[in-house]
């Protein structure tokens, strides 16, 4: 056997150690890809069909012992219900147990009244394990769908619902305002308005923040940890109250954040979620992301709750500006879950007067009205805000 | 009112024990445990635990030349029987050395250009917008990364936005 | 004669390093399964398997940890079936220095109240917990071996120390 240290081995020895080696690999392999057997499953009181289904571009590829399903297409469904459907989400699974088994595919701002058709594009990477199953590579259900009155219907194994509803919600807060400055200021109103809100999304502070949940922050640390009081940012019509909050700091890292909420509505609250915020040393604000707040069991009118110390979250603030210190943390309260099934969300006035339009992302609805203004000008924008909003 | 306990847990003081909390809890607990006599009595019990189960570290003897042997006996009968059809047969004694060839390039560093097919585990929220393999493809669809894991796509045409978000089991 | 020195030599390295991966994933077999027959039969298991699965290891930097994987993963299928772990070689070990009959009495005695505490815990605490506090790696080498994640591996293991904590204030009671 001849063997040079780098491991480069002889061309005799190299042949047959990659015979056996490819032998072996060859009983890893899938079968050859082909069109990917898709299965749509709509349980029995979800008024919707399906009318076609086409995914002739998806491709599968064995790699090592997995194989990669590249989902591209679509499934046009009929919408039978009464109601008009205001938005849906479908569960795509390949193999629910495994990292990159399973995804979920939100459709906001449907507008589809019965007996109406609706096409639903997916572009969607999975993973499953080899080898590829006997039946479909991948099931999609329907997992929720919204109808105009925010009732809803379906398995909602994914918190589709709530998702679903908070978008919802932020898409009539966002198409009030805007058609608001076109009634009140015409076609141009409309356009500065526009043009504002793009300016916004370009111009938003960029940072890369980390937000990583349920494990200690491993990131080296550089010299003392200190303890930061939270600045809380206080809607006064937020069925929660932030009273107070503290996370552990070192450096550009943050740990353990800890937030006491009270409830002052007179509801149960449930699930809430908090939006986080960064300060850098020159005092620019830059958006953390939204994370969930630890359910607790429902709380009572007058109650308070502290966020766990389990739920760990870590801040690594990448490319801050070269001091890479965080100076400070923001909360504010994004939404909540009442007891009486509805949501709260906090209306634009609110984001604005308390300095949050520019530091938050723009919601789902913002983000498509002022891509269909690039695309197609401001009359077709008036015309999608007149059709969706009554 | 509910409030959080002002000890560490019980699970926190174990894992103190063995330097397996992170920095900041690390920092919280020994802080804590400072002050607190019973506490720190607990964390005394548990660095003793350990000491006890050091008990168990010595191995016995075995013969790893024997051992050695019999795994590349194995290898090689394991081997011939998954040649493909069409390919030549060796006899016992090639496939052994094929074999052991085969372990040598498995276990010393060969390079190998394949990629990862998918990043690092992300748990909740983590945002890896650049180079994540789930990015959909397609000239008509344009891509935006929120603030967790989720993508936003534009599909040209209707204008209809699509959100995907990636689960992790 | 200087190329023949040279291919003997390479030939040994080759084969140290075969051996020094071998004995590791026994280490690690033995730590889970406890006994000296299971772990040379599941070494073997285990590295057939690995050649089986040449495939899949798409970063030969990384042959170490996936080896690792793969031997741990192979002990806990066994343990899993066998629905028990066999301490058997506990007395069997071999003291570290010259001990006195007392002095090997009490490791004996102490292997057994050991092995009493382990058997409470679930295959994944136990293999958690030996593979950190006795085998000595790391949180992180250890969630490679077992295949989970750091934060999961860190739950397993404070699960076990509390549990043999318990365990061990009942029999001093």
């Amino acid at each position: 056997m001849t063997l040079d240290l780098q491991g480069r081995t002889s061309r005799p020895l190299h042949r047959l150690a990659g015979a056996v080696l490819a032998a072996a690999a060859a009983l890893a392999q899938a079968q050859p890809s082909g069109p990917a057997p898709v299965a749509v499953e709509i349980a029995e009181e979800i008024p919707l069909q399906v009318a076609a289904t086409d995914f002739a571009d998806t491709e599968l590829e064995s790699r090592g012992g997995a194989l990669v399903i590249d989902l591209a297409g679509s499934i046009t469904f009929r919408h039978d219900g009464l109601e008009a459907v205001r938005a849906l989400t479908l569960a795509v699974d390949a193999h629910a147990g495994k990292l990159g088994g399973r995804a979920a595919v939100g459709v906001p701002s449907l507008h589809a009244r019965q007996g109406e058709l609706f096409e639903v594009h997916l572009n969607v990477r999975l993973l499953r394990p080899l080898p590829r199953p006997p039946g479909p590579a991948v099931r999609i259900a329907v997992d929720g769908v919204l109808f105009d009155s925010l009732a809803a219907v379906g398995p909602d194994r994914l918190d589709s619902v709530r998702k679903m509803t908070v978008r919802e919600l932020e898409a009539r807060r966002d198409r009030r305002y805007f058609l608001s400055r076109l009634d009140t200021g015409g076609r141009a109103a409309l356009v500065e308005a526009m043009q504002a809100s793009l300016r916004r999304q370009a111009e938003r502070p960029r940072l890369e923040v980390q937000l990583a949940g349920g494990g200690p922050a491993t990131a080296p640390g550089r010299g003392d940890i200190r303890e930061l009081q939270l600045a809380l940012v206080q809607d006064p019509h937020a069925p929660l109250v932030l009273e107070r909050g503290t996370a552990l700091v070192n450096g550009a890292v943050s740990d353990s954040p800890r937030i006491v909420l009270r409830n002052r509505s007179p509801h149960l609250a449930g699930h809430f979620e908090i939006g986080w915020l960064v300060r850098d040393a020159r005092g620019v604000l830059y958006s953390a992301g939204t994370a969930p707040g630890d359910p607790p069991p429902a709380l009572q009118p007058g109650e308070r709750f502290e966020t766990r110390a389990e739920q760990r979250f870590s801040l690594r603030p990448v490319g801050l500006g070269g001091a890479a210190e965080l100076a400070g943390m923001a909360a504010f309260l994004r939404s909540v879950q009442l007891g009486d099934g509805s949501v709260w969300i906090p209306s634009r006035s609110a984001l604005d007067g308390l300095g949050l339009l520019d530091a938050v992302p723009v919601s789902a609805e913002e983000q498509r009205l002022t891509q269909l203004y690039r695309e197609r000008g401001p009359d077709a924008v008036s015309a999608e805000l007149r059709k969706l909003t009554p | 009112m509910r409030s959080r306990s002002a000890h560490p847990t019980q699970r926190e003081l174990a894992l103190l024990a063995g330097g397996d909390l992170g920095r900041f809890a690390r920092w919280r607990v020994t802080r804590h445990a400072a002050r607190c006599p019973m506490c720190r009595s607990a964390v005394a019990s548990y660095v003793q635990d350990r000491r006890e189960l050091g008990a168990l570290a010595p191995l016995p003897v075995v013969d790893f030349a024997a051992l050695g042997h019999q795994i590349r006996v194995a290898a090689a009968q394991a081997g011939p029987r998954r040649v493909s059809h069409g390919r030549r047969r060796w006899g016992i004694a090639g496939a052994a050395l094929a074999a052991a060839a085969a372990l040598v390039a498995l276990f010393l560093q060969v390079p190998d250009t394949r990629r990862e097919v998918f990043p690092a585990t992300p748990r909740m929220g983590l945002l890896q917008p650049a180079g994540f393999a789930g990015l959909p493809a397609g000239a008509d669809a344009q891509v935006t990364a929120d603030g967790h894991l989720s993508f936003r796509a534009f599909y040209r045409g209707s204008g209809q936005l699509t959100i995907t978000e990636y689960y992790v089991p | 004669m200087a190329a023949e020195r040279e291919a003997q030599e390479r030939a040994g390295a080759a084969d140290a390093a075969v051996e020094a991966h071998m004995r590791r994933m026994f280490r690690l077999i033995y730590r889970v399964v406890g006994n000296v027959p299971d772990a040379q039969d599941l070494t073997q298991e285990a590295l057939v398997k690995a050649l089986a699965r040449r495939a899949q290891l798409k970063d030969d930097r990384k042959a170490a940890q996936w080896l690792n994987r793969i031997a741990v993963n192979t002990a806990l299928d066994f343990v899993r079936k066998r629905s028990r772990v066999t301490f058997e070689e506990l007395d069997k070990a071999p003291p570290s220095c010259v001990e006195s009959p007392e002095q090997e009495l009490l490791r004996g005695e102490t292997r057994s109240w050991l092995a009493g505490g382990l058997e409470l815990l679930s295959e994944r605490e136990r293999t958690a917990l030996l593979l950190r506090d006795v085998e000595g790696l790391r949180a992180s080498e250890v969630a490679q071996a077992m295949g989970c994640s750091t934060a999961t591996v860190r739950s397993h293991i404070a699960n076990a120390r509390v549990k043999f904590r318990q365990y061990r204030g009942r029999r001093q009671r």
